[in-house]
């Protein structure tokens, strides 16, 4: 029984292996998205964050000698008041707005002869997700140079309280939250691949006539599965130090408890698409799906609390919100209650376990019924 | 006749794979419509903040007097009640600890801690030199808590731009004005989507079906038992091309209809968009046939049309910006002829003249591919 147990291991080890678009889609494609999306989300918005806006500003004539300023002193003094954001000063209200329409600065400040300020920002959809805070920011800056605002009446002072064992940024909670979607698209797109693979060229039938029982076909075929997601898991890890120099410390065995878990659950959610949807490319389809809703309703790209409160209940009951919790507790980032964390796994594991021998019975009864 | 009995058996082929009809016809359109639902309120001014859910926690160290105290309730009040329709739920903590607890624990987006010193502020408003009070904000690194600590931070800069102004004896007037549209229209997210769906659907013909069913059939031998009947090569390509284009037809007409259903701006149904997007059509189609010239074998089409459909699409500006992203990846924001397609299509819906770019990057994609392709066309048909 184990020998047999084993040599079917190997088998399908490297049958894995020998498949080449296999070993890209679930070890190579997540780094495409790390790398992507890091860099989209991640670096690129954190250079883009309210410290780092730029600004353009134009000083009507009018207004310099109403309050007789130089040119030069004004835009000395005018410069600290937008600081640490950058500002660049334009000669006329028509190369300012060319600037801002061809994006050469977040938005154009024009001060007139009577009194009228006039901020002016592209409403190109694309800054949508910003705009609000160059607003802010640029409206603010020139009020208090126009009040004379120097000091503050209230002063602020922000703390990030850390909840991990980790001091981490936001760009730490991206890159787990990317890791989640590797584990739970690698999980479930191993298994609708493999299997509905193993459907269509008849080896499931042909395994079936052998004295091989469902469970250790699953079990086995599912083995690597596991193995392959954990590599991939671990060239995200390493690429995200060396890339992005992220503080992770990882507890290693709780890593490997949570990547099992939520593998195994995303196996099982893969192969109850394949019974329910029968044909290879539909389950792929719907699992495509899946992944799509989930990547948007997972909290990682902008937060949940912006969803509109009819549908943000859909992120409460994808795994991906809960793996993305897992993950961050043992990369240190937060901390999570220790019953929670166990819970989570067990939840996962178990239901993973449970539908994978419950499917994976169904699976191979429907194909000896073909 | 040869040409139209293929395309026939190819079409019929086509409308009957699932595959085919789901992501060339069906996803696009579930895309618009689940997107548009969800971010649908994105930029329609303060209607939206209601869809927000933060939650603050409030402390005093010392309850505030007087001015103080007006100020410290206005500023609360300045997050937007969640019952008067605001983003935040405040909750008034009894102590420090408290409100730590809560935020670690994620009952809390801020916590917000006013000092013990605040009525020094009423005495500040008198005598500047006294020093501001520190109102102190707690928060975590995940995106909805940061969201949190923004809203606040540019919250308490209002409030300490209107100490100035209402002792400064100069008076400003603060006009907003939107560039790219007229005054008169609003913000739309599904005209900002509209293009990217449109765009989605053209990568997904273009890189995806034309040329992997051309490698398909090369590697298969299908063209080799094809090339023993009186059809040549060029019809071949010609018939495979023609398929694509009325596949994508459909899928565009159908995008159309619901973009009709959903009122989409009618700049969007104009000829100029219309042609503007038959360019995109042939430079994308075009770019799909280099990408076979390159890559022959099945499945290393596969993994390239993978990897190039998700890069043309993300850094191609149709769902996020990319503008400001790093120069490691930006280099590809400029070279993608995506990023100057997504912002040809928005600009005539905005009402704005195309550039020079939205042209010459195009075109000169459409130049290069054609160019290279017909140089290896003999060794992508296998004929060599």
């Amino acid at each position: 029984m184990n020998n047999r147990f084993l040599n079917l291991v190997k088998f399908f080890f490297l049958e894995t292996f020998k498949n080449k678009s296999e070993v890209f889609y679930t070890m190579f494609f997540p780094v495409i998205f790390l790398l992507l999306f890091g860099f989209i989300f991640g670096l690129g918005d954190t250079q883009h964050q309210e410290e780092n806006f730029e600004y353009g500003l134009v000083f009507s004539s009018g207004y310099l000698s109403d309050t007789n300023q130089s040119s030069e002193s004004a835009y000395d003094t005018v410069k600290a008041f937008f600081d640490p954001n950058k500002l660049d000063i334009y000669a006329d209200n028509e190369s300012l707005k060319n600037a801002v329409l061809s994006s050469k600065v977040d938005a154009g400040i024009i001060v007139d002869e009577t009194s009228k300020v006039k901020v002016l920002y592209n409403s190109d959809p694309a800054n949508m997700q910003k705009i609000t805070w160059i607003k802010f920011a640029g409206e603010n800056a020139i009020k208090r140079f126009l009040y004379g605002a120097k000091k503050d009446y209230l002063s602020l002072s922000s703390e990030n309280i850390g909840t991990g064992r980790v001091e981490s940024n936001q760009m730490d909670f991206l890159l787990t939250g990317i890791i989640a979607i590797s584990i739970l698209s690698g999980g479930m797109f191993s298994v609708i691949n493999t299997f509905g693979r193993y459907k269509k060229l008849g080896v499931i039938k042909k395994f079936m006539v052998t004295p091989i029982k469902s469970n250790e076909f699953v079990i086995a075929s599912s083995f690597n599965k596991i193995l392959l997601n954990f590599f991939s898991i671990v060239i995200i890890i390493i690429l995200g130090k060396v890339i992005y120099h992220m503080n992770y410390s990882f507890d290693w065995p709780m890593l490997i408890i949570v990547c099992l878990s939520s593998t195994l659950g995303m196996m099982a959610f893969g192969i109850l698409l394949m019974v329910l949807f029968k044909e290879l490319e539909v389950a792929q389809s719907a699992a495509s799906i899946l992944m799509t809703v989930m990547m948007f309703f997972a909290g990682i790209y902008f937060p949940i609390n912006i969803i509109p409160g009819y549908i943000r209940w859909v992120s409460y009951i994808l795994p991906i919100k809960y793996v993305a919790d897992l993950l961050r507790h043992v990369a240190g980032v937060e901390n999570m209650n220790i019953t929670a964390f166990w819970l989570i796994n067990i939840i996962m594991a178990a239901s993973g376990i449970i539908l994978l021998s419950l499917t994976s019975r169904q699976l191979m009864k429907d194909q000896a019924r073909n | 006749m040869k040409i139209k009995s293929l395309l026939s058996i190819f079409l019929k082929e086509d409308f009957r794979n699932f595959i085919v009809i789901f992501w060339t016809f069906v996803f696009p359109l579930i895309f618009f419509l689940f997107f548009t639902s969800l971010f649908g309120n994105i930029g329609n001014g303060s209607e939206n903040s209601s869809d927000m859910e933060f939650r603050a926690g409030i402390y005093f160290e010392k309850p505030p007097t007087g001015l103080a105290k007006e100020i410290s309730q206005g500023l609360v009040t300045g997050l937007g009640d969640k019952n008067s329709g605001g983003p935040f739920e405040n909750i008034y903590v009894s102590s420090f600890d408290e409100g730590i607890q809560l935020i670690k624990d994620k009952k809390l987006e801020i916590f917000i801690v006013f000092p013990e010193n605040l009525d020094m502020l009423n005495l500040k408003v008198v005598l500047s030199s006294v020093p501001a009070p520190v109102v102190k904000s707690y928060y975590r690194s995940d995106s909805g808590s940061d969201f949190a600590r923004k809203i606040f931070k540019s919250v308490l800069d209002s409030v300490n731009v209107e100490f100035y102004k209402r002792i400064s004896s100069a008076e400003y007037t603060l006009e907003v004005q939107e560039l790219n549209k007229k005054a008169s229209d609003t913000f739309s997210y599904k005209d900002y989507l509209f293009p990217s769906v449109l765009l989605m659907s053209i990568l997904t013909v273009s890189i995806f079906n034309t040329p992997l069913s051309l490698a398909y059939s090369i590697e298969k031998g299908i063209t080799k038992k094809i090339f023993t009947t009186p059809i040549r090569s060029g019809h071949f390509l010609t018939v495979v091309i023609l398929e694509n284009l009325i596949l994508l037809g459909i899928s565009i007409l159908l995008i159309y209809i619901e973009g009709k259903l959903m009122g989409v701006s009618p700049k969007a149904f104009s000829a100029k968009y219309i042609a503007y997007l038959f360019m995109n059509v042939i430079t994308l189609i075009s770019v799909g046939l280099l990408m076979l010239s390159v890559f022959r074998k099945l499945s290393a089409v596969n993994v390239a049309a993978n990897i190039l459909y998700q890069l043309m699409m993300f850094l191609g500006g149709l769902f996020f910006d990319v503008s400001h992203t790093p120069m490691i990846i930006r280099w590809f924001v400029y070279i993608n002829p995506v990023s100057y397609m997504a912002q040809g299509l928005r600009n005539i819906i905005n009402g704005m003249p195309l550039g020079f770019l939205n042209y010459f990057v195009p075109l000169l994609w459409i130049g290069a591919c054609i160019i290279i392709f017909s140089l290896n066309f003999k060794k992508v048909m296998n004929y060599e």
